[in-house]
């Protein structure tokens, strides 16, 4: 009972004089934390050997090893829409303490799968279990920055994506390091860095549970009053998440995000084998995994940058920059190859700020949908719209994989073929800035019963003080 | 007795600005330095970019100036 109330939302209400800046290392913990799904590839050789190992036949493939990363970005984008609402009623220090079980177990499930060799265990505990916490714990956190810092939203909740970004730089040295100090000449040691790393991540998010603060209802950041006549695309009332269904503002921000995302994981999928065959002979594994870090700088300071960029020239402008800056990239790319301008500094610094703009699309989006609808309903709006990214998590290496065998069957060189790759990249990112292009403020119908105060939307209630619902949104 | 009171009243919020700093130190530095830790991996396993190329490409034109 004592627990539960601890977790309740109630609890977690900030005192006056709380520091707010306390906020953003929970936040991190969490998202450090879940970021390791981008490093969920260190397992994949292991994985391949477990059987090998003991002298025996029959070890899983990479491909089917690679599914348990696909299970659970799709679970990540389906558990924030099912559990947006959730995490509104029940606050964030619940919602993170799940995500912490879940995170945690999932890799408690997934080692008993390696020790049994059962990889429907490491699909069920890594990609459904693992996937439920990776949704909720990149959902609650976003959720509660977004309303502590109301004058700073896009630097905020940057802050904390920046984290996800990062948490692939800790995971991987670290699952590297703990599979080295636990392989036997019977074992790869990926059960045991498992279990290692459930326990770990477990702890770590736990900083985040006793930490997280919501503020209260009436609270505001000292010095600060809501603009009454601020941006057109900035609205001061709030959209029911059941009305922003109902609005194209919602559809159009869902193409932006996965436009964006699609675009960002065709380099991202491909990133190791398309510097060496575009610069075949001069770079070579060790250097492509060199590059492959210098991109995890670049998406994780990307993430910082262009979301806190974004407070001082708007979210529409910060989208317009990645989609014109990105279709003239991806355009240009395929001309830094050695065939061409042969030019590996301008090949790495354009696939950097391409990259740095594919996160900066993560950190940015949740503002923009502050922005748009409010910060009332923000969970279970912005959770829905995290589905793009299950969709380009899924649909992005696809494409690019079939693009790119689909040229080299007709004929064309690897090389040629990822340039063909790129112009598709191009025109998908053209996509995004037509839908982008059409984001206009959420009309004043929308709001409906909804629609309250901003300074009453920003607390930790949920408390409706009606204002004139036909009044629109500005 | 008056004087005393004056100067615990005093010195409680500066004890708790004191407190309140402190905790903000540690909190950042929990997460600060494991993050720290994985830039600096990953800074580590950047570098072959910058010398394995450029070393090969001397390697296949020598004299070559780039």
């Amino acid at each position: 009972m004592g627990s539960a109330s601890f977790l309740g939302k109630e609890a977690s209400v900030a005192p006056a004089g709380y520091n707010r800046w306390l906020v953003p290392p929970a936040a991190l913990a969490i998202h450090l934390s879940i970021g390791q799904v981008y490093a969920y590839s260190v397992f994949k050789l292991p994985l391949t050997q477990v059987l090998a190992v003991k002298g025996q036949t029959g070890d899983w493939t990479q491909g089917q090893v690679a599914v348990m990363f696909s299970i659970a970005i799709a679970v990540l984008g389906l558990s924030t829409a099912i559990f947006g609402g959730w995490l509104e009623r029940a606050g964030p220090r619940m919602a993170m303490f799940v995500a912490a079980i879940c995170f945690g177990s999932g890799f408690l499930v997934s080692a008993l799968g390696v020790k049994t060799h059962q990889i429907w265990l490491i699909y069920l505990g890594y990609g459904v279990v693992g996937g439920v916490g990776l949704g909720l714990g990149y959902l609650a956190p976003v959720a509660t920055l977004i309303r502590w810092f109301p004058d700073r939203p896009g630097m905020a909740t940057g802050l904390a994506i920046m984290g996800f970004g990062g948490g692939g730089m800790i995971g991987s040295p670290l699952a590297i390091n703990l599979m080295q100090h636990f392989r036997s000449p019977h074992s790869v040691g990926a059960a045991e860095a498992m279990v290692a790393m459930g326990i770990i991540y477990f702890c770590f998010m736990m900083f985040g549970v006793f930490t997280v603060r919501i503020p209260a209802p009436d609270w505001k950041p000292a010095g600060w009053t809501p603009a009454a006549k601020s941006s057109a695309m900035i609205t001061t009332g709030n959209v029911p998440a059941k009305a922003a269904m109902r609005t194209p503002q919602f559809y159009l921000q869902w193409l932006v995000l996965c436009t964006n995302t699609t675009a960002g994981i065709g380099i991202l999928e491909q990133a190791s084998p398309m510097i060496q065959e575009m610069f075949r002979g001069r770079v070579f594994e060790a250097a492509a995994g060199g590059f492959v870090g210098i991109l995890s700088l670049f998406n994780m300071a990307g993430r910082f940058f262009w979301s806190s960029t974004s407070d001082y020239i708007g979210r529409k402008a910060t989208f317009m920059t990645f989609f014109l800056l990105g279709i003239a990239l991806y355009a240009l790319v395929p001309s830094t190859a050695a065939n061409k301008w042969d030019s590996i500094l301008l090949f790495v610094a354009m696939c950097g700020v391409l990259i740095s703009m594919y996160g900066g699309g993560f950190a940015t989006l949740p503002a923009y949908v502050r922005d748009l609808f409010g910060a009332k309903d923000f969970g279970p709006i912005y959770g829905r719209l995290l589905t793009a990214w299950s969709v380009a998590g899924v649909a992005g290496p696809l494409l690019v994989n079939y693009i790119r065998r689909y040229r080299i069957d007709h004929g064309v060189s690897p090389a040629d073929a990822y340039s063909t790759v790129l112009y598709v990249m191009s025109g998908i990112l053209a996509i995004g800035f037509i839908a982008n292009l059409l984001i206009r403020p959420v009309s004043g119908k929308a709001y409906g019963q909804g629609r309250m105060s901003e300074a009453a939307a920003l607390g930790a209630g949920r408390m409706p003080l009606p204002v004139d619902p036909n009044t629109p949104a500005r | 007795m008056s004087d005393q009171r004056t100067s615990a009243d005093s010195d409680s919020p500066l004890r708790a600005r004191g407190t309140q700093c402190a905790a903000l130190v540690i909190a950042w530095a929990i997460v600060g330095v494991p993050a720290g830790w994985g830039v600096a991996q990953t800074v580590r396993k950047s570098v072959p970019l910058f010398t394995a190329p450029a070393a090969s490409h001397a390697a296949t034109q020598p004299g070559a100036s780039r």
